[in-house]
C-alpha cells in the first residue's frame, strides 16, 4: 500500500466512524424521543432514561448498520456513545 | 405405509420419556383418595392454607428433585422435554405442588447458568438431599422493574465478604426455603450493571441477620408459602457471587427464558384436568333424556377446547425441544410460549365453566370440587416469572429484527435443524446455557421456515393416510398463514420507532399477540410434518389440523373459518377415547394412573 492510498484510507475510516458516531445519536435520540442535540457523548445513556431492553435493542441496530456480530449486552457493558464507538472502532 | 400400521405402533416417544408413565404409576389416581395426591386431599390442603410438605416428601421419595439437576451434575435433567410432562403430570393432581417445588430450578437455574464449578456441585448436592431453593427477584415497590431494586449487597472493606440488606416480596418459598438465588445491587448506579446473584444458604446466615414477612393470603395456591424476608446486614462469602458482579440482570433473564416456557407443563397440566372432571360430568349428568355430552353444541364445544390444547401442546413440545437445538432464540420463544398458553388455557377453563354449569362453582361436591381449585390456582401462571404484558412487550421490542430477517431467509438451509426441533423420535441435544441469548437477533427458526413447509406438506400428495381433501385445506391455510405474516411484517414496517421505556404505541401490542398465533400455527404444522406417520391415525389423518389453523387463525383473513362438522365429531370421538382409556389430552397421549 502506497502511502497515499493508507492516507486515504485512514481519511475515509475517520469519515466512516464520524458518519457511525452521528447515526448512533440519531438513534439514541428517536429512542429516548429527545434532540439528538441534547445528547452528550461521555453521558450514560441510562441518565438520559435508556432502559436495558431499548439497549439491547439499538445494539442489534448496530449489528445491522456494520453487518457484524456484537453481544446483546454491549449497551449495557458500554454506557456512553464515546465507550460505545471505542469499542466498535475495530469493527469497521 | 398404511393406516392399519399407524394405528397399532406405539410412538418412540413413550419409550424415550419412560419417566412420565412411571411417575403417573407411582402417584396413582388422583381421583383416588389413597394416592400420593390425592384431589380430596388437596382440597383439604388447599381448604385449610396448609403447604403440601407430605406430598412433596412422597415426591421426593420418587427422586423429583433430581429432575432439577443437570445430568452433568449427576442429576436426572436431561432435556426439558421430559420435565414438561413430568410437570404436566404433577401440575394435574396439584398446581400447589407443582409451583412450590418447580420453583427449586427457578432458583438453581442462576447456578446452572453462570456458577463456578464449586457452587454447581454445592448445590446439586442440595438438591439431591431434597433442599429447596428459590429466585428472589421481587420487591415490594418496583415489580417487574428489577433496575429499581433496593436490596443491595455491599462489600466489606477487607473484600471478603458482601453485607445483604433489603426485603424481598412477594417470594414464593422465601420462608420455607433452605437457599435463595437473590438478585441485589452491588453498586450505586441504576443500570444494566448494577445488579448481581447472590447465593444465600439460610444455615450459614446468623439468625439475627434476616426475618420473615408473614405469607400472603391468596386466591389461589392457597396452601403455597408466599411470603417475604428481610436481611440486614447478612453476611455472604464473596464466593456466593454468582457469575460475575453485574451479570446480576443478565442471568435472571436468561434464566427466566427456561422457566417461561417451562409454564406451559403448568397450565397444560390444569386444563387437562379441567377437561377430565368436566368430561366426568357431561358423561353422567342427564338433561331431556341424554347426557350432556350427547347433545351437539356441548360436545362441539369440547372438541373445540381440545383442539386449542392440543395447540397448546405442539408449541409447549416443540418449544421444550428448541430450548436444547436454538437456545440463543429463546428470547422469542419464551416470551410466545408465556403469553400464549397460560392466555389460552385460562380461556378453555372458562368455556369449560359454562359446560360445567354450577358444579364450576361448587368448592366439594363434584370430584372434590377440583375444577374451582383448577381455575383459582391457574391465574397465577400468566402472572408470574414475568407477566402476560411483559413478554407481549419483550416480543414487541424485537418484531422489526424478526421482519426483516425472515425475508432474507429461503428456510431450506434450516431443515435439519426443523428436523431436529420437530421429529419426536429424535433424541434432543444437550442444551448449552452459555448459548441462551437476551436477544434473537432476528431468528425465528419456525417462521423464517414456513415456506419450507408447504414443501414438506406438497411431498405428503398421494398418502392413504390423509385425504386429499383434508391435506389441500392445510395447504390452503399454511398458504393463508404465510400470507397473514407477509402482511403483518408490512405492519411492523410502518411503525414508529421503538421508544425507550415502556411507552410502547397499543398496535405494538397489538403485532405481538398476532405474531404469537402465526407462531403458534406454524408449530403445529411442522409437528404434523414431522411426524405424521408416527402418532396414530387421529394425528396423523391431519383433520385436528385444519381445526387447530382455523381457531387459532381465527382472527385473520383465512379462507373458510367454518369448522367443519364432521372433523369436530371425529375429535368428539378421539377426545371421548383419550378419556375413556385415562391417556393425556395430548398429541403425545402418555397412559395415565386410572
Amino acid at each position: 500500500m502506497s502511502e497515499k492510498t493508507g492516507a486515504i484510507e485512514v481519511a475515509a475510516k475517520s469519515a466512516s466512524i464520524t458518519e457511525m458516531e452521528n447515526w448512533l445519536i440519531n438513534r439514541v435520540a428517536e429512542h429516548l424521543s429527545m434532540d439528538s442535540e441534547k445528547i452528550s457523548i461521555h453521558e450514560e445513556l441510562v441518565l438520559y432514561g435508556l432502559d436495558s431492553m431499548s439497549a439491547i435493542m439499538i445494539s442489534g441496530d448496530i449489528e445491522e448498520k456494520l453487518n457484524v456480530e456484537l453481544p446483546s449486552t454491549t449497551l449495557w457493558d458500554y454506557p456512553t456513545i464515546h465507550d460505545i464507538m471505542l469499542f466498535l472502532k475495530d469493527k469497521m | 405405509m398404511s393406516v392399519d400400521i399407524i394405528k397399532i405402533q406405539r410412538p418412540t416417544i413413550f419409550d424415550r420419556l419412560v419417566a412420565v408413565e412411571e411417575l403417573e404409576e407411582f402417584l396413582k389416581s388422583p381421583f383416588d383418595e389413597s394416592s400420593v395426591v390425592s384431589f380430596k386431599k388437596s382440597a383439604e390442603l388447599d381448604e385449610n392454607e396448609i403447604f403440601p410438605y407430605q406430598e412433596i416428601e412422597e415426591l421426593h421419595k420418587w427422586r423429583y428433585n433430581e429432575y432439577y439437576i443437570p445430568k452433568q451434575l449427576g442429576g436426572k435433567l436431561k432435556s426439558f422435554e421430559e420435565l414438561l410432562f413430568l410437570t404436566r403430570s404433577i401440575s394435574r393432581r396439584d398446581l400447589s405442588i407443582s409451583i412450590t417445588d418447580a420453583h427449586t430450578l427457578l432458583g438453581a437455574l442462576p447456578v446452572w447458568i453462570a456458577g463456578s464449578e464449586e457452587q454447581k456441585q454445592e448445590l446439586a448436592k442440595e438438591i439431591r438431599n431434597s433442599r429447596s431453593a428459590c429466585l428472589a427477584v421481587t420487591e415490594r415497590s418496583h415489580g417487574s422493574d428489577l433496575n429499581a431494586n433496593g436490596v443491595c449487597a455491599v462489600k466489606t472493606d477487607d473484600n471478603t465478604n458482601y453485607l445483604l440488606t433489603g426485603e424481598k416480596w412477594p417470594i414464593n418459598k422465601a420462608t420455607l426455603s433452605d437457599i435463595l438465588c437473590v438478585l441485589a445491587k452491588t453498586n450505586d448506579k441504576k443500570d444494566s450493571r448494577s445488579l448481581s446473584i447472590l447465593m444465600v444458604d439460610k444455615e450459614k446466615l446468623s439468625p439475627d441477620t434476616y426475618a420473615y414477612q408473614p405469607k400472603i393470603n391468596t386466591l389461589g395456591i392457597k396452601g403455597c408459602d408466599i411470603s417475604g424476608i428481610v436481611f440486614n446486614k447478612a453476611v455472604l462469602s464473596k464466593n456466593m457471587l454468582v457469575g460475575k458482579e453485574g451479570a446480576g440482570l443478565e442471568i435472571t433473564l436468561k434464566g427466566f427464558q427456561i422457566t417461561r416456557t417451562l409454564c406451559a407443563g403448568l397450565s397444560l397440566g390444569a386444563v387437562d384436568t379441567a377437561l377430565r372432571t368436566t368430561l366426568n360430568f357431561v358423561l353422567k349428568r342427564q338433561l331431556y333424556g341424554k347426557t350432556v355430552f350427547d347433545i351437539q353444541h356441548s360436545r362441539h364445544t369440547l372438541a373445540k377446547i381440545f383442539i386449542d390444547i392440543i395447540s397448546c401442546d405442539c408449541l409447549a413440545i416443540a418449544s421444550s425441544r428448541g430450548l436444547h437445538e436454538i437456545t440463543s432464540q429463546f428470547s422469542v420463544w419464551s416470551a410466545i410460549v408465556k403469553n400464549y398458553i397460560p392466555q389460552k388455557v385460562e380461556q378453555s377453563i372458562h368455556e369449560l365453566s359454562v359446560i360445567l354449569g354450577s358444579r364450576f362453582y361448587f368448592r366439594d361436591d363434584h370430584d372434590h370440587g377440583v375444577f374451582q381449585k383448577m381455575m383459582r390456582d391457574n391465574s397465577i401462571i400468566s402472572l408470574f416469572d414475568g407477566s402476560t404484558i411483559i413478554n407481549k412487550h419483550s416480543l414487541s421490542l424485537q418484531l422489526k429484527f424478526l421482519a426483516k430477517k425472515r425475508a432474507k431467509s429461503t428456510g431450506i438451509e434450516l431443515e435439519k435443524t426443523l428436523e431436529n426441533i420437530f421429529s419426536l423420535n429424535k433424541e434432543v441435544s444437550d442444551i448449552d446455557y452459555n448459548k441462551l441469548d437476551l436477544f434473537s437477533k432476528g431468528n425465528n427458526i419456525v417462521l423464517q421456515g414456513i415456506e419450507f413447509a408447504l414443501s414438506k406438506l406438497g411431498n405428503l400428495k398421494g398418502k392413504n393416510s390423509v385425504s386429499p381433501k383434508t391435506l389441500s385445506e392445510i395447504l390452503n391455510l399454511t398458504i393463508d398463514l404465510i400470507s397473514n405474516l407477509m402482511d403483518l411484517e408490512n405492519k411492523v414496517d410502518k411503525l414508529p420507532v421503538v421508544e425507550s421505556g415502556h411507552n410502547l404505541e397499543t398496535e405494538y401490542f397489538d403485532l405481538a399477540q398476532s405474531y404469537c398465533k402465526l407462531h403458534t400455527a406454524a408449530t403445529s404444522v411442522f409437528m404434523w410434518v414431522y411426524n405424521q406417520e408416527e402418532l396414530g391415525e387421529y394425528f396423523s389423518k391431519g383433520e385436528w389440523l385444519v381445526l387447530s389453523l382455523q381457531r387459532t387463525l381465527d382472527s385473520f383473513t383465512i379462507y373458510k373459518k367454518e369448522l367443519d362438522k364432521e372433523y369436530l365429531e371425529n375429535t368428539a370421538k378421539h377426545l371421548l377415547t383419550l378419556h375413556t382409556e385415562g391417556k393425556l389430552f395430548s398429541i403425545t397421549p402418555f397412559q395415565l394412573s386410572n
